[in-house]
């Protein structure tokens, strides 16, 4: 019972992280740069998520 | 910066099936600079902890991101490097703001605006190495610019109507340090374009 609760937490927080980076990555698609981070070279599949 | 761990934890996600191979990338890319931008947000409220000028340090940083996110502007090729060149400009500007009179402000503020708005005018957005921005990505971010700006314009002239002169010379100063990053890449682009 436990190993599953446990099972499920990780997915959980896994789930919170892809959102996270989903949405850090779609702000950076629909803006010119990041403002103080470094501006990495922009993945092509990124620009799926560009919404103009 | 954290590219071996962000690559094991896209690893861990794909292993356990939350994401898939495809989607590998995105979700490096968004991790690597989410997690920098949050260590930036961090060291930036940290020194404005130390300077005990946290509500400048967070006033600066919205007014300088608005116009800093559509207007774009130079960008360092290392990720340490931005990070530090970042919070140094933080802490300078905070400095400023420590050691110029109350009763120059306005003024400045005033100087900062009329060199800094001509300049966003003629050159923004302006794209990087990293991210070139195609004819249509600059007509959209160039609408936004403008209108970013003229928000912030709007917020400045009500700011030092009530007062509150100090928040209107941080976000001067947003303002004119965005203006001094475009004209730092534009020269960069023209001499690369030159050479």
């Amino acid at each position: 019972m436990k190993k599953i609760k446990k099972l499920n937490l990780i997915n959980i927080l896994g789930k919170c992280i892809v959102s996270f980076a989903l949405i850090v990555t779609t702000l950076s698609v629909n803006t010119a740069c990041v403002f103080i981070a470094h501006q990495s070279k922009l993945p092509e599949s990124a620009k799926e998520l560009q919404k103009f | 910066m954290f590219i071996t761990q962000v690559d094991k934890l896209t690893k861990a996600l794909i292993d356990r099936k939350i994401i898939t191979v495809d989607n590998r990338e995105i979700i490096n890319y968004g991790l690597s600079t989410g997690i920098e931008l949050i260590l930036n947000l961090i060291t930036t409220l940290t020194i404005g902890l130390i300077l005990n000028m946290v509500l400048e340090s967070i006033v600066f940083v919205v007014s300088f991101a608005y116009i800093r996110v559509y207007a774009g502007g130079y960008h360092l090729n290392k990720a340490t490097n931005c990070y530090l060149i970042s919070n140094g400009i933080v802490a300078l500007v905070l400095l400023t703001v420590m050691m110029t009179p109350k009763e120059s402000m306005a003024s400045i503020s005033l100087i900062l605006l009329s060199i800094s708005i001509p300049i966003i005018l003629q050159f923004a957005p302006i794209g990087t190495r990293n991210k070139p921005l195609s004819c249509h990505e600059k007509y959209y971010f160039r609408q936004k610019v403008f209108i970013y700006m003229s928000i912030e314009l709007i917020i400045i002239f009500f700011l030092l109507l009530f007062g509150m002169i100090t928040s209107a010379f941080l976000v001067s100063l947003g303002i004119f340090v965005s203006s001094v990053l475009i004209v730092i890449a534009t020269y960069k682009q023209s001499s690369i374009l030159e050479n």
